[in-house]
């Protein structure tokens, strides 16, 4: 975007001295894709904050997820009748709620 | 060889009748009958203490008591108990915790198996205020780099006599971190130190005690474990400076204060390749170098890109104008292999360290390479590697753990602050391999063992390296407080072959199973659910017990 704004800037500056009636019309489009990129700036540092922001979420999804396949492995070698199958039961209730 | 005695050296000061009962219990069940317990009291107040100790030593003549006349705190009492020694070992135990009753025949059997430990720990639990067994602590081996960061092997302790008084004792100038600094200091005389993988000593959680209320109810105990790390860091060379840890107490990190800059020659193998990085076409090796060159504040290193010779001019163009006079470019016109790249980079570069990076990589810290320096200039560090995460800042690397003898990254895509357990994330620490995808080694040693395995052109040739230098007893170390981004697989696919898993095993078995800096009682970086049964019911293996030389 720097580049094309330039590349305008300067067949601008030729054009305005040519045509100096013109000179004013130029000068708003430049403003105009100044403020546009700023505006393409902004909403880029906003898409990285909310990547960031879903990084830390699933990052703290991550470590849930392994503490519940570890009860989960657990579960499965307490040798109580039924204990396994509920506490089974409870943990795919909770990844359920997670998702 | 008769089996050695052991001196159980117990400080008693104030302690409640049913606390100091347990413990007195604690010691008299032991399974193996060779000790003495060497009790001081330090000046008690409460007449049940004296009435106590001197009941006990009137029923067991193993037990031995001394009452100083005045209270002289921790290390005054310890030196006492030690004066009274007269067993090949000592074994600390406060005066308000338990041994397993099995405790000292394990460690007995340890020092069979190992007859040059000076040093061994073992893994400990807490007792809550209800009685209950809490927060197990199972333990890596033999860790330096770990010990300089937290007081890890802490309890139970077992030192030779003979080493504890050669370095003089108990030091009172670390009063409340005597026995951190004590370990210190013994480590860097002892010929083995061993750690014994089963959870043999109990701490009680009290709100008096350490365990229980932390750096409210002893505060100057933490400042001396940083002037303990602090002194032990002069005493072996370490440049660095000691700092305590902003959220955790008991955690201490170490800033670089290199003397001089030795030449570091940062190697990075390219094909020029681009994607899209926070929402930009990037072309990771010119985002890579002008990030090393923007943030970085060490003065002294050249830029050694190995590049496909496909790799566009523009590229290249862009790269001089970024790095100017400290860029190396070395063309690679072969087939790719990774390993192959680096060794020849190496060879065409100058520095005394070589960093080994990934065109995908972006330097967050600006002291990275001092930090690298700090470590690498060690003796006995083969290799250094940092905290590297992905782009929307999760964890992608806190070091290489192994399962079954493979590799993985434990704590994989968790947040990038997250402790993992006992604080491996946050801590400097040992492992058997970092990852290439930023590792700095000291030149001597990467020509020592010939550089990267070509054999191995894609995956796990890094973890090959670092296994290498572990054969010519050179350590590997994770530093958390260097942090860089990794876009990783950027340019190559990430399934590892069969035949590299096969590699891998066939080569290296021996030394990664079990992985000696997890526990085997843990799994993928955590606790096995499992394992409470296992401590109730089982005795390790004496396989799990590794000598470590140091």
């Amino acid at each position: 975007m720097p580049d094309q704004t330039t590349s305008i800037g300067a067949a601008g500056a030729e054009q305005a001295a040519a045509h100096p009636d013109e000179a004013a019309s130029i000068a708003d489009l430049q403003r105009e894709l100044e403020s546009r990129d700023e505006e393409v700036l902004r909403l880029r540092d906003l898409l990285i904050r909310r990547d960031a922001e879903l990084g830390a979420a699933r990052g703290r999804l991550a470590m849930i997820e392994q503490g519940s396949q570890r009860l989960s492995n657990a579960a499965t070698r307490i040798p109580i009748p039924g204990a396994t199958r509920l506490l089974q039961g409870l943990i795919r209730l909770v990844q359920r709620a997670l998702r | 060889m008769a089996p050695p005695r052991f001196s159980i050296l117990t400080p008693v000061f104030e302690t409640p009748a049913p606390v100091l009962s347990a413990m007195l219990k604690s010691v008299l069940r032991q399974s193996f009958g060779d000790w003495e317990l060497c009790l001081v009291d330090d000046a008690s107040r409460s007449p049940h203490v004296r009435q106590q100790l001197e009941r006990a030593a009137a029923e067991d003549q193993r037990i031995r008591i001394a009452f100083r006349e005045e209270n002289g705190g921790i290390v005054a009492a310890s030196n006492d108990a030690l004066g009274l020694a007269s067993g090949e070992f000592v074994a600390l135990l406060d005066h308000d915790d338990k041994l397993h009753s099995d405790a000292l025949a394990l460690v007995e059997e340890a020092i069979a198996a190992n007859p040059e430990a000076d040093y061994l720990y073992t893994d400990e639990d807490k007792i809550d205020e209800r009685g209950h067994h809490v927060g197990a602590f199972l333990k890596p081996d033999w860790s330096p780099e770990r010990m300089r960061t937290q007081m890890y092997s802490c309890h139970l302790s077992v030192f030779r006599r003979d080493l504890v008084e050669a370095v003089g004792g108990f030091d009172p100038e670390f009063e409340g971190s005597q026995d951190w600094d004590l370990v210190l200091r013994a480590t860097e005389r002892a010929r083995a130190v061993v750690h014994v993988p089963r959870v043999l000593y109990h701490w009680r959680s009290l709100e008096t005690s350490t365990a229980g209320a932390g750096e409210e109810a002893k505060p100057w105990a933490f400042e001396a474990g940083a002037r303990a790390i602090q002194a032990h860091c002069e005493r072996i060379g370490m440049q660095a400076v000691v700092e305590r840890d902003l959220s955790d107490p008991g955690l201490y990190h170490l800033q670089p204060k290199l003397g001089e800059e030795p030449l570091v020659s940062i190697v990075i193998p390219t094909a020029g390749q681009t994607r899209e990085i926070r929402y930009e076409q990037t072309t990771l090796v010119h985002n890579c170098v002008r990030s090393i060159v923007e943030v970085s504040t060490y003065g002294n290193f050249e830029l050694v890109v190995v590049y496909d010779t496909n790799t566009p001019g523009e590229v290249l163009n862009s790269l001089q104008a970024v790095a100017g006079d400290r860029l190396r470019l070395v063309p690679y016109d072969r087939t790719f292999n990774f390993s192959a790249k680096i060794n020849a980079g190496a060879v065409r570069s100058r520095g005394e360290h070589l960093l080994l990076l990934n065109d995908d990589i972006e330097v967050a810290t600006p002291n990275w390479i001092e930090r690298m320096v700090m470590y690498s200039s060690l003796e006995g560090v083969g290799a250094v590697g940092g905290r590297l995460l992905l782009s929307d800042g999760r964890l992608q690397h806190a070091g290489v753990g192994f399962e079954g003898g493979l590799p993985g990254h434990p704590y994989y895509g968790f947040p990038s602050e997250g402790p993992g357990y006992a604080n491996a994330v946050k801590i400097a620490r040992n492992l058997l391999a970092v990852t290439g995808a930023c590792l700095m080694t000291p030149r001597s040693l990467f020509e020592q063992v010939g550089g990267l395995s070509p054999e191995l052109p894609v995956n796990y040739n890094d973890v090959d390296y670092c296994l290498k230098l572990r054969t010519i007893d050179q350590r590997v170390v994770y530093d958390p407080d260097l942090v860089m981004y990794h876009f990783e697989s950027s340019s190559r696919s990430s399934e590892v072959e069969d035949w590299e898993k096969d590699y891998l095993l066939q080569r290296w078995q021996g030394v990664t199973v079990p992985d000696p800096y997890s526990n085997p009682y843990l799994r993928e970086g955590f606790p096995r659910l499992v394992s409470p049964f296992l401590w109730a019911r089982r005795r390790p293996r004496l396989s799990l017990l590794r000598r470590v030389r140091v």
